[in-house]
C-alpha cells in the first residue's frame, strides 16, 4: 500500500530544533526527532559508506546499522566530542572499516601495490547514476584535500576510506612507518589550515 | 626542551591516531599518553575537524528511496521487541510541548470495525482502536487506529481522495485542547496509513477532519471520524 504520510506540524517545529537537542529526543526513543535526523544526515552518511564500501547494498546495510546503533542507545553522542554530523560520520566510517576489515578476501598489502589502485577498488560516489547533491559543498572540501601534495592526500585516503593502519601503508608504499605517519601529519594539518583561511 | 621533543614526537602518532591508522597496541600507547598531556589533547581536538573534511569531501549521493523507511521501520521494530523503561523516557519537558510519557500498555486489543467498541486481553503494549464516523465521513470508510504506547498508526481504506487544493488532517484532542497531529492524503485505492508519532499520551482521542492543502492549525472543518481512547 502505497503510502504519503507527513506529519508536517510536528516535523516543522522539530526542523528548527539543533542537532543536539534532537539527539537528546533521539534518546527517549522520540521517532520524529530521529525522522529528522536522518533526514538531515541520512545522505552524507551513505555517501560515505558508498565510497568506502563501493557498493550500493553494503552502503545501505552500514547506514541501518549505525541508524539503529543510535536509536539503541548504544552509540552515545558527547558533545565535547564536535558535531553530531561529525560524530555521526566517524561512527559510520568505523562500521563501513570494520566490515571491510571482516572481509577475508581484502587483500593483504604488498610492497609494489599502487595504492591508488586500491582505492579505486571502492568506486567514488560519481560512478553511480544516483541523484548529486550538495555538490558545491563536497566539491569544496575536496578541493582541500586535492590541495594536498599526493603522497599527503594518498595516505589520508588510504587511512580513512581504505581502514589501513600506518604499517599497511608504509609496507604498500615502500616508504618508513615514521614517514608514513609524518605525511598523514603534515596533511591534516594543511588541512585545518585550508579551514581557517576559509572561514577568514 | 625534550618535552617539546615529546610533543612534536606524539603529533605524528595522534594524526594517525585521529584517521584511526595505529595497530592496536600502539592506539592503546596514544590513550595512555592523551590521559595525562593536556597540551596532545588540545591538539587532537584541534585536528578533529581535519578528519570531518575528509568525511564530507566525498560526492554527495541522493540514498536510495527505501533506505529512509528501512531506518524508520528498525526504529519501530526496536520498540516493540526492546521498549525503553518508562523512567529513561520520561525526561525534561521540551518547548514542543512532548506530552509525559507513560509505561507500555499492557494489553491489546483486538480489531474493530467502525462503531466504536475496543476488546482487551493480555498481550504486547499495542491497541487497535475503532473509529466513529460522522455525517461528514463517506460513505464506506473504515478506519482504525493501532496504537503502540504514545505512537500510533491511523490505518484508513474507503477513503476518496480529496479535492484540490485540500487534505486530510489527524488531530489529538486532549479535552479542549485540539492539537494538530499529521496532514495526508490515501492512495489510488483509498487507503492510507499514518503515522501518529510519540503525541498520544493522555489522549481522549484522534480525529480526522478535510483541511486545506498544506494543514491547518487549528480543524477549519466538522471531523469525519473519532477514535476514543476512553470510553466515557
Amino acid at each position: 500500500m502505497s503510502v504519503i504520510i507527513t506529519t508536517m506540524h510536528r516535523r516543522r517545529k522539530l526542523s528548527g530544533v539543533a542537532d543536539e537537542e534532537l539527539m537528546l529526543l533521539v534518546a527517549r526513543r522520540d521517532h520524529g526527532a530521529f525522522a529528522v535526523l536522518y533526514d538531515r544526515h541520512g545522505a552524507a552518511a551513505y555517501s560515505l559508506a558508498h565510497r568506502i564500501l563501493g557498493d550500493r547494498q553494503r552502503a545501505e546495510d552500514v547506514v541501518q546499522e549505525t541508524f539503529l546503533s543510535i536509536w539503541r542507545s548504544q552509540s552515545s553522542y558527547d558533545p565535547g566530542r564536535g558535531s553530531v554530523r561529525n560524530w555521526l560520520l566517524a561512527a559510520l566510517r568505523n562500521r563501513a572499516i570494520d566490515a571491510i576489515r571482516r572481509e577475508a578476501a581484502r587483500p593483504a598489502p604488498a610492497r609494489g601495490v599502487d595504492p591508488s589502485e586500491v582505492l579505486a577498488d571502492q568506486p567514488s560516489g560519481a560512478d553511480t547514476d544516483a541523484t548529486v547533491i550538495h555538490r558545491e559543498t563536497s566539491r569544496t572540501l575536496r578541493g582541500i584535500l586535492g590541495g594536498l601534495p599526493e603522497e599527503q592526500s594518498q595516505v589520508i585516503e588510504l587511512a580513512y576510506f581504505g581502514g589501513f593502519t600506518h604499517t599497511e601503508m608504509a609496507e604498500m608504499l615502500g616508504a618508513p612507518v615514521g614517514t608514513v605517519k609524518g605525511r598523514m601529519r603534515l596533511g591534516l594539518e594543511k588541512i585545518r589550515a585550508a579551514m581557517a583561511e576559509l572561514q577568514s | 626542551m625534550t618535552q617539546r621533543h615529546d610533543h612534536d614526537r606524539w603529533r605524528d602518532d595522534l594524526a594517525a591516531y585521529a584517521l584511526d591508522a595505529l595497530p592496536d597496541t600502539e592506539r592503546s600507547a596514544v590513550e595512555s599518553h592523551l590521559a595525562g598531556c593536556d597540551e596532545c589533547r588540545a591538539y587532537l581536538r584541534w585536528l578533529r575537524p581535519a578528519e570531518a573534511v575528509v568525511a564530507t569531501s566525498v560526492e554527495q549521493l541522493k540514498p536510495p528511496r527505501g533506505l529512509r523507511r528501512a531506518v524508520l521501520a528498525n526504529a519501530r521494530k526496536v520498540d516493540r521487541e526492546e521498549p525503553l523503561p518508562s523512567r529513561a523516557r520520561a525526561g525534561p519537558r521540551w518547548f514542543l510541548a512532548r506530552p509525559t510519557v507513560a509505561a507500555a500498555l499492557a494489553v491489546t486489543i483486538a480489531a474493530a470495525l467502525i462503531g466504536g467498541y475496543v476488546l482487551r486481553g493480555s498481550g504486547p503494549s499495542t491497541e487497535t482502536v475503532s473509529a466513529q464516523a460522522t455525517a461528514a465521513a463517506p460513505s464506506g470508510l473504515e478506519a482504525h487506529l493501532v496504537r503502540e504506547g504514545d505512537s500510533g498508526t491511523l490505518e484508513l481504506t474507503g477513503l476518496p481522495l480529496p479535492k484540490r487544493g485540500r487534505v486530510y488532517e489527524a488531530w489529538v484532542r486532549r479535552g479542549e485542547n485540539i492539537s494538530p497531529s499529521t496532514v495526508f492524503v490515501p492512495d489510488r485505492t483509498g487507503a492510507a496509513a499514518v503515522a501518529l508519532p510519540d503525541q498520544l499520551d493522555d489522549a481522549d482521542e484522534v480525529m480526522v477532519t478535510r483541511e486545506p492543502a498544506g494543514g491547518s492549525e487549528a480543524p477549519t472543518t466538522a471531523p469525519m471520524l473519532h477514535l476514543p481512547f476512553r470510553q466515557s
